[in-house]
């Protein structure tokens, strides 16, 4: 191990080789201990004011507070760093949570995924039991009254569930915690009868009918909707209305309810280009009488894309004279028709 | 000595101005530049991430321009869904080393083969590789670099317009 100082001046600055040993460096905030053997730094203690973390490579790392032990994780032997398997790896006390505080557990499974997590208040009363192999998950105040019901696959890893739940927020931010797309929350209120929050996500988006904080709410695929419009039957709804909607993610929703099938099976339509993944160039007459059309186009090219995140369809108008599928999502994307045709192109290297 | 004399040379040939022809004059260059029909990009969603180079970047926002065609961002927050409320947001490990610039208001001249930056375009300076997140969509992974945020749009009979989501 080398010892090597900078910004010290010319001729001051320090260049020592330790092999065995001990080094301590002494400042006016900080203090700090490191043991040497064989030229590798097998421990290493720093000291404040206010706290004290002594590592030891390949063992465990502590930080204490006074003489209580703030927080521990443990190494696997022969690593630096690497967090122990095939059980306990973290202990932390005094991690807030529902206005309390409480110790938080972390297991590893044998082969090294993040397996289960136990939080336990001052109080004796246990907040949480998350496990990799469950599908729900129940969070309790520290009273010992339901508070959130999950249900779906929820996301363990190495940020705990405690640390990830967004308390000061009324949202909670609830996806924070959940691996899967679909999943379904009910919030209870501190008596732990009375339901204030309850719904279900699917493909990652709200939907349907939403209590929140006590109010009823309605989403469409993640957008807020009218109650009216949530209960109106789509068999009733415009197909041209639809598609001059100018949002395309509350147009995506209400194509998502309608279905793209059934929308294209009311109007007349020529698919012009489609691709392997779904995607379409369809041509469609607008409906439009004369009068109107005197300011709007007869007939309108859309383009059907699907999302490679989500799935979902999104319909996108493009110019009427685009004549293929990839010119028109090119078109898309801001290059010039003229360049289009010319060759240019833009390749994906990625997309979500 | 021997390698003293080697020493030598290798300076003086790293140093020496050019005794050949250049292949292309500067204005040429640009002329290269714009025939390159096919680029590489990202995406996200609606939103597109264009790898911009140093000639690039100095056409979208020149050292030497009579008033600023770019303005810096406050946030990490590149853009967000009217109807969902859900943000494409950048999250670097390190504070500092992401910079979002939105157009300061005046008309930009676009890249070659596209048009005029948008409203709504940003440009995402990465001193380190960034993440992009959404939370419908699935996070995408950006390299060192400079870049061109495209929000993808539509057809309108009047005018094209970008995607409002």
């Amino acid at each position: 191990m080398y010892v090597v100082s900078r910004y010290a001046g010319w001729g001051r600055n320090l260049w020592a080789c330790v092999d065995h040993g001990t080094i301590t460096i002494d400042d006016r905030k900080k203090h700090m201990h490191l043991r040497v053997v064989s030229g590798v730094v097998v421990e290493q203690t720093s000291r404040t004011k206010d706290e004290c973390t002594t590592l030891r490579y390949g063992r465990h790392r502590k930080i204490q507070k006074g003489n209580k032990t703030v927080s521990e994780e443990y190494f696997e032997p022969g690593t630096l760093r690497a967090i122990r398997r095939g059980g306990l790896w973290k202990k932390e006390a005094g991690v807030p949570l529902c206005g309390s505080e409480g110790t938080l557990e972390c297991y590893l499974t044998s082969g090294g995924a993040y397996g289960k997590e136990i939080f336990k208040y001052a109080n004796g009363n246990i907040a949480y039991v998350a496990t990799r192999w469950k599908k729900t998950l129940e969070i309790r105040r520290p009273t010992g009254k339901p508070w959130i019901m999950l249900k779906g696959q929820v996301a363990l890893h190495w940020e705990s569930i405690a640390g990830r739940l967004d308390t000061d927020n009324d949202d909670l931010h609830l996806e924070h915690l959940m691996r899967g797309r679909d999943w379904e929350v009910t919030v209870y209120d501190p008596s732990g009868s009375k339901v204030i929050t309850h719904g279900c996500v699917q493909n990652r988006q709200k939907q349907g009918k939403w209590l929140e904080n006590g109010k009823e709410k309605y989403y469409m695929s993640g957008v807020k909707v009218s109650r009216r419009l949530h209960e109106d039957d789509p068999n009733k709804w415009s197909p041209h209305e639809v598609l001059r909607v100018p949002n395309a993610q509350l147009r995506c929703s209400l194509l998502n309810r309608m279905g793209y099938d059934r929308l294209l099976g009311k109007i007349e339509h020529r698919v012009i280009d489609q691709v392997d993944d779904g995607g379409q160039l369809v041509e469609i007459d607008t409906g439009l009488s004369d009068n109107a059309a005197a300011r709007l186009d007869k007939t309108m090219r859309l383009l059907k894309v699907v999302c490679p995140s989500t799935r979902q369809v999104y319909v996108l108008r493009v110019p009427p004279e685009t004549k293929t599928y990839d010119n028109a999502r090119q078109w898309t994307f801001g290059l010039r028709a003229g360049s289009i045709n010319e060759g240019a192109q833009f390749d994906l290297v990625r997309e979500t | 000595m021997q390698e003293a004399i080697f020493l030598r040379t290798f300076w003086d040939f790293d140093s020496r101005e050019p005794d050949v022809d250049v292949p292309f004059e500067k204005g040429d260059l640009l002329m290269a530049t714009q025939d390159v029909k096919v680029r590489k990009a990202y995406r996200q969603g609606e939103l597109l991430f264009v790898p911009l180079d140093t000639e690039e970047m100095e056409t979208l926002n020149p050292k030497n321009a009579s008033y600023p065609r770019w303005k810096k961002l406050q946030t990490n927050v590149l853009r967000e869904g009217e109807a969902t409320g859900h943000k494409h947001e950048v999250v670097a490990e390190r504070a500092g080393m992401a910079t979002l610039l939105a157009p300061a208001g005046q008309l930009i001249q676009g890249l070659a083969n596209m048009d005029f930056v948008g409203n709504e375009d940003r440009m995402l300076v990465a001193d380190e590789p960034v993440e992009v997140v959404h939370p419908e969509h699935k996070p995408i992974r950006l390299p060192i670099g400079v870049f061109l945020v495209v929000v993808q749009r539509e057809y309108d009979e009047v005018k094209a317009r970008r995607i409002m989501d």
